[in-house]
């Protein structure tokens, strides 16, 4: 996990992520808005040949990196449900 | 969540994922097609080529056979050998032909057994005679992100479950020659949806009917998925290991973040 923090304050964060595309980001994104603390989650691809997706968060009440966490966290949680899933439904169909 | 399997085989795999959102099918989607490794013929040594194509081109069709056996490897960028070659990073396969005969890809003697073509009936090349092929090629592990050879899925794609309504139908059976899918017939003097999964979404019933009496909608929770295997991995593995990838990326972000979070 290769990422720059630019800016972090009590309620915005903004990330530069390295490594990463919109496969990770959009779902991040996605994960970030389900939380009610979260205003605002965004990403923004400059030029995809000449800079980094960078990411910026807003929140009400609550610290933006811990907020990215918990989305990351869930994120984690719903692929490997679906992990489960896609075994244990493979093994029934067969 | 919940997901249902409607057709799984080695080479084909459709499912219904609901209980999510677009983003999340859509970065599966986008995993399968790009962030999936495999095996593929990426240099090649000639020691005798007198077909009537150029070497280049003789390896840029060797390098398009999917080939198995991906998961014993690891890619050069990542092997301990620090991109030198070695067992653990690539696999040399031979070819050694004489014409008249046609070169398959059974053809392809592999050093290691379990890195072989996934279809042996593949035609590289048509020898005459007199004509003679003889090379070594260097295999190795990478991601359709560095070359489109490497992508082991074909037509990843996923829509929305459609989900159907028909209320107060007059019989006038213009949805009926609309629908370019053929799904609805006529029957008990009303039409119906004979096979809801094969609807496009491309609401030309809705269209046709004056009535107003057919309504289609893409339900924004509950997906249709579709995913073919090239061959070289299963598609249970394609799925398997493109959802271990997120998850792992996710894994390490929340790892990350909470070093000092």
């Amino acid at each position: 996990m290769n990422l720059k923090i630019i800016r972090v304050t009590e309620d915005e964060a903004e990330i530069e992520f390295l490594d990463e595309g919109h496969t990770f980001l959009n779902v991040l994104k996605y994960s970030l808005l389900q939380d009610p603390h979260v205003e605002s989650a965004t990403y923004d691809v400059k030029h995809p040949m000449i800079s980094n997706p960078i990411f910026h968060i807003k929140t009400e009440s609550k610290d933006p990196l811990k907020a990215l966490r918990d989305a990351s966290l869930r994120l984690k949680d719903e692929f490997e449900t679906l992990l489960g899933l896609i075994r244990l439904k493979s093994e029934e169909f067969s | 969540m919940d997901l249902e399997f409607l057709e799984l085989t080695e080479r084909q795999a459709r499912f219904i994922i609901s209980g999510t959102a677009p983003a999340f099918v859509n970065s599966i989607r986008r995993s399968v097609i790009a962030d999936v490794q495999s095996m593929s013929i990426d240099d090649v040594n000639f020691y005798n080529n007198t077909s009537v194509l150029f070497d280049e081109m003789l390896a840029l069709r060797l390098g398009l056979i999917p080939l198995t056996g991906g998961e014993h490897y690891v890619s050069q960028s990542e092997c301990s050998c620090d991109g030198e070659g070695c067992f653990q990073c690539q696999v040399s396969l031979t070819l050694n032909v004489q014409g008249p005969a046609t070169v398959y890809s059974r053809d392809l003697t592999s050093a290691d057994t379990e890195v072989v073509p996934a279809d042996g009936n593949i035609p590289i090349i048509k020898l005459f005679k007199g004509q003679e092929l003889l090379l070594e090629a260097i295999a190795r592990k990478g991601s359709s992100k560095n070359h489109a050879k490497f992508q082991s899925s074909i037509a990843t794609s996923y829509k929305y479950l459609p989900k159907f309504s028909i209320n107060e139908c007059n019989g006038c059976k213009e949805c009926v020659e609309a629908c370019p899918k053929h799904i609805i017939q006529y029957k008990n003097r009303s039409v119906h949806v004979i096979d809801e999964l094969q609807c496009t979404l491309c609401n030309l019933c809705v269209e046709a009917c004056d009535a107003r009496a057919i309504t289609v909608t893409g339900d924004p929770q509950s997906f249709v998925f579709y995913t073919e295997s090239d061959g070289s991995m299963s598609c249970k593995d394609l799925l398997l290991t493109s959802v271990e990838s997120l998850m792992k990326t996710a894994s390490e972000l929340a790892e990350f973040l909470g070093t000092f979070a």
